[in-house]
């Protein structure tokens, strides 16, 4: 079962395999993880849609079309998708609070367990990632953590790949900003 | 100063992923050896993707793996779909649903015809080309029109669901 390729997985898993679907988790559980982790920056929200999009991967199993595409980018534009819609809903939710009321909840998210996994340093990136517009977040994380091609976020995002490569451009240079070590005599 | 164009910063990006065809990105490496500007981009592309990667893979909760196949697949499965189109439904169910059409098309134009006013009706030359039978099944077909309007906005309420 582990060594069988993701499309014939697929396939049992729509016929209703559940050891498929486990095999295809674990195949892709630690990317899938990281993908959301990043976009959504709170690891309670990433297990919320880890099992989300997964759910649906065992629903709707029937509807992948290995020629039109791989299961990777199947599955992460499942949970991409899921991720943005779970993010609008709570941006509309806090849509009245003050900025730094935001960022006051945002600092409550990392709670003991993220503390335990994540860096001193790792958080000063979570956090300058968190600040900005999600559609630039999503370029950033495809490419740098997951080292897709242009072409394939293009295919998971369905947006023009000269429109990702100026995004990513305006994100390198906020990023700059936000990263860039304090000076001196500054907080 | 020269602002740099999109084309040049996306040839930047191109070699510092290793994406694109083997002789442009020779070109842009060539062209980037004496040009530092494009040096100083790439410098600038190499620093915050190294601060990016500061923050490392999580590992998942060693649970996670567990709770989520095992509520996923208490879910009904969907089985894969049979085709759906109408040519696969058996003429057996719709030879009879034609012939109700047709009769209530003719029941219609009976009832059309026997009304007091179809005489003057007649008289109109579309009136004549359509007959009775023709009326009734424009009749119907508005009936089949007015009633999916009335049932559109339960639909529509129950796609959003």
């Amino acid at each position: 079962m582990e060594d069988r390729p993701d499309h014939a997985l697929v396939a049992d898993v729509a016929r209703g395999d559940a050891a498929a679907l486990r095999t295809l988790y674990l195949r892709y559980e630690r990317p899938t993880f990281n993908l959301i982790l990043r976009l959504a920056g709170d690891r309670e929200m990433a297990q919320d849609m880890m099992q989300e999009t997964f759910t649906r991967v065992w629903t709707m199993a029937r509807t992948f079309r290995g020629d039109r595409g791989t299961f990777k980018g199947w599955l992460f534009t499942i949970a991409l998708n899921l991720t943005r819609s779970e993010l609008a809903r709570k941006r509309r939710g806090s849509r009245h609070l003050a900025e730094d009321a935001v960022e006051e909840l945002a600092s409550q998210a990392d709670g003991p367990d993220t503390l335990l996994q994540r860096s001193e340093v790792g958080r000063r990136v979570a956090a300058a990632l968190a600040h900005m517009a999600p559609h630039l977040r999503e370029v950033v994380v495809m490419k740098v953590y997951h080292q897709l091609k242009f072409r394939e976020i293009a295919d998971i995002t369905k947006t023009p790949e000269g429109t990702l490569k100026a995004r990513f451009h305006r994100a390198v240079a906020e990023l700059r900003e936000r990263l860039a070590p304090p000076r001196s005599g500054q907080p | 100063m020269v602002e740099r164009s999109e084309g040049d910063r996306n040839a930047l990006l191109d070699v510092h992923f290793g994406e694109g065809d083997a002789r442009t990105l020779a070109a842009t490496r060539a062209h980037v050896e004496g040009c530092p500007r494009c040096r100083q981009y790439l410098r600038i592309l190499s620093d915050v993707d190294g601060a990016l990667r500061e923050w490392a893979d999580e590992a998942p909760p060693p649970d996670l793996a567990a709770r989520v196949v095992s509520r996923a697949t208490r879910l009904p499965h969907h089985a894969p779909a049979r085709a759906s189109v109408p040519s696969a439904m058996p003429l057996v169910v719709l030879v009879p649903v034609i012939a109700a059409f047709v009769v209530s098309i003719r029941q219609l134009a009976e009832w059309l015809a026997a009304l007091p006013f179809w005489v003057v009706l007649e008289k109109w030359p579309t009136v004549q080309g359509a007959a009775p039978l023709g009326a009734a099944a424009l009749v119907l077909f508005a009936l089949g029109g007015l009633a999916s309007l009335a049932a559109a906005p339960a639909l529509v309420m129950e796609s959003r669901r």
